[in-house]
C-alpha cells in the first residue's frame, strides 16, 4: 500500500469505515445513474418534438417529489443508523482510552490500566471496538483516523467518545480535521492496532 | 399640488448630484445598486490574488514561498474577502438595483439607508483589505471559531474583539 492510501477514507481498514466507504460507492453509484437518467430525459426532451404525451403527475408527482424523497428518505436512513453505530457507543466492555487535544500535539491515556499516557501515537488492540474520549485543552481540534473512523471534534471542555475499530494490527495515521493555528500542518498522530498478546505487553509498560 | 408636479418633486430633491460628485453623495438607488456591484467586482479581483498565493504555496510540497502564519492569513482573508465582500454584496447589489425596478416603486423605502450600507461596507471592507497590507490580518479562518479566534487563538487584537 503506498503512502498515498495512508489518509484514504475509501480503503477502510475497520468495520465502521467500511460501512461508510460501502455507503459512498452506493451514493457514486446512484448518483451516477441518475445523472444518466436525467441527460438521457433531456436528450429525449429535444427529440420528441414538443408532443406533450406526459402528465403533471407523473413529472411533478413522481419524478419531482416521490422520487427524490424516496432516494434522500432511504439515504438518510441508512446514514443515521450507520451513524449511530459508532457515535453511541453501547456500553460493553469496549476499552476507553482518552484522546486529549492541544496545539499541536495529541496526548493519550489508558485509564483504570495503570499505563503510562502516551504522546501522539495511540495504541489500541486489534479486532475489538476501542471508545475514544476526545477533547481539548485550548482550541477546538478534530479527530480523524480515515481508515478507521469518520472525524470527531474535539472540544475544550466537553468529551465526545468516538467508537473505532482496526481489523488487523497496523499503523494508520491520524490528522486534526479543524484549522488549529499556525502549527497545524503538522499536527499529526498516529493510531497503532496491536494484537492481543501486544495490547496486554503494552499496558504492562512496554513501549508502543 | 397635482401628482405630475409632485413626482418631478421627488424626482429632483432625490436624483444624483452631476458630475465628479455623484458616487460621494448619492442616495439613489439605482446608482448605489451599481455601485455595490462595482465594488463587490473590485473585492472578487482581491479574493482572486489571495486564490493565487494559496496555489502558488502549494503548488509544490514544503514550499518555502510563505510561512505558516502568513499562509493562515492568506487563506483567511481569502474566504473573508469572497463570502462578505464579494459574494453577499454582489447579490445584495443586484438586489437594491433592481427590487424598486421591479416593484414599480420610486426608490428603496429608506434611500439614505442604502447609501449608509454601501459606505459602511466601502470603509469595513477596506479596513480589512489595510490590515493585510500591514500584515495582521484575520488569520484563523473564515468561520471564525472561537477560542481560536478569541483571546486564546489571538493574544492582543482579534478578528472577534472589534
Amino acid at each position: 500500500m503506498g503512502c498515498e492510501e495512508r489518509l484514504s477514507a475509501v480503503h477502510p481498514a475497520g468495520p465502521f469505515t467500511a460501512a461508510i466507504a460501502e455507503l459512498w460507492w452506493v451514493m457514486l453509484a446512484g448518483a451516477t445513474l441518475i445523472f444518466l437518467f436525467v441527460m438521457a430525459l433531456l436528450a429525449v426532451s429535444f427529440r420528441a418534438g414538443g408532443t406533450g404525451r406526459t402528465t403533471l403527475g407523473l413529472w411533478v408527482g413522481g419524478l419531482g417529489l416521490a422520487f427524490p424523497l424516496t432516494v434522500l428518505a432511504a439515504l438518510l436512513i441508512w446514514g443515521l443508523v450507520l451513524g449511530e453505530r459508532y457515535l453511541v457507543p453501547a456500553d460493553d466492555g469496549a476499552p476507553l482510552v482518552e484522546a486529549e487535544a492541544r496545539q499541536w500535539a495529541w496526548t493519550f491515556r489508558y485509564p483504570g490500566t495503570g499505563r503510562a499516557e502516551t504522546e501522539n501515537i495511540l495504541v489500541i488492540p486489534a479486532g475489538r471496538p476501542v471508545d475514544v474520549a476526545i477533547t481539548s485543552v485550548d482550541v477546538i481540534h478534530s479527530f480523524w483516523v480515515p481508515r478507521l473512523a469518520g472525524k470527531l471534534d474535539a472540544i475544550p471542555g466537553h468529551r465526545n467518545v468516538l467508537r473505532i475499530e482496526a481489523f488487523e494490527p497496523g499503523d494508520f495515521a491520524g490528522v486534526g480535521a479543524e484549522f488549529s493555528g499556525a502549527g497545524y500542518a503538522d499536527f499529526r498522530f498516529t493510531v497503532r492496532a496491536v494484537d492481543a498478546a501486544g495490547w496486554d505487553a503494552f499496558l504492562a509498560g512496554g513501549s508502543p | 399640488m397635482k401628482t405630475l408636479a409632485r413626482h418631478r418633486e421627488l424626482t429632483r430633491i432625490w436624483s444624483s448630484d452631476p458630475g465628479w460628485r455623484k458616487p460621494f453623495t448619492s442616495v439613489n438607488h439605482t446608482d448605489l445598486g451599481r455601485m455595490f456591484m462595482l465594488t463587490a467586482v473590485f473585492f472578487f479581483a482581491v479574493g482572486g490574488v489571495l486564490a493565487m498565493l494559496i496555489r502558488s504555496q502549494i503548488a509544490t510540497s514544503g514550499s518555502a514561498f510563505v510561512d505558516a502564519p502568513l499562509y493562515a492569513q492568506f487563506f483567511t482573508m481569502h474566504g473573508t474577502v469572497m463570502m462578505f465582500l464579494f459574494a453577499i454584496p454582489l447579490i445584495e447589489g443586484l438586489a437594491v438595483y433592481m427590487l424598486p425596478k421591479l416593484l414599480g416603486t420610486r426608490d428603496l423605502a429608506f434611500p439614505r439607508l442604502t447609501a449608509f450600507g454601501y459606505w459602511c461596507y466601502v470603509f469595513g471592507g477596506t479596513m480589512l483589505l489595510f490590515s493585510m497590507v500591514a500584515g495582521i490580518a484575520p488569520d484563523s479562518g473564515w468561520f471564525m471559531y472561537p477560542p481560536l479566534a478569541s483571546t486564546l487563538g489571538n493574544p492582543g487584537s482579534t478578528p472577534t474583539s472589534g
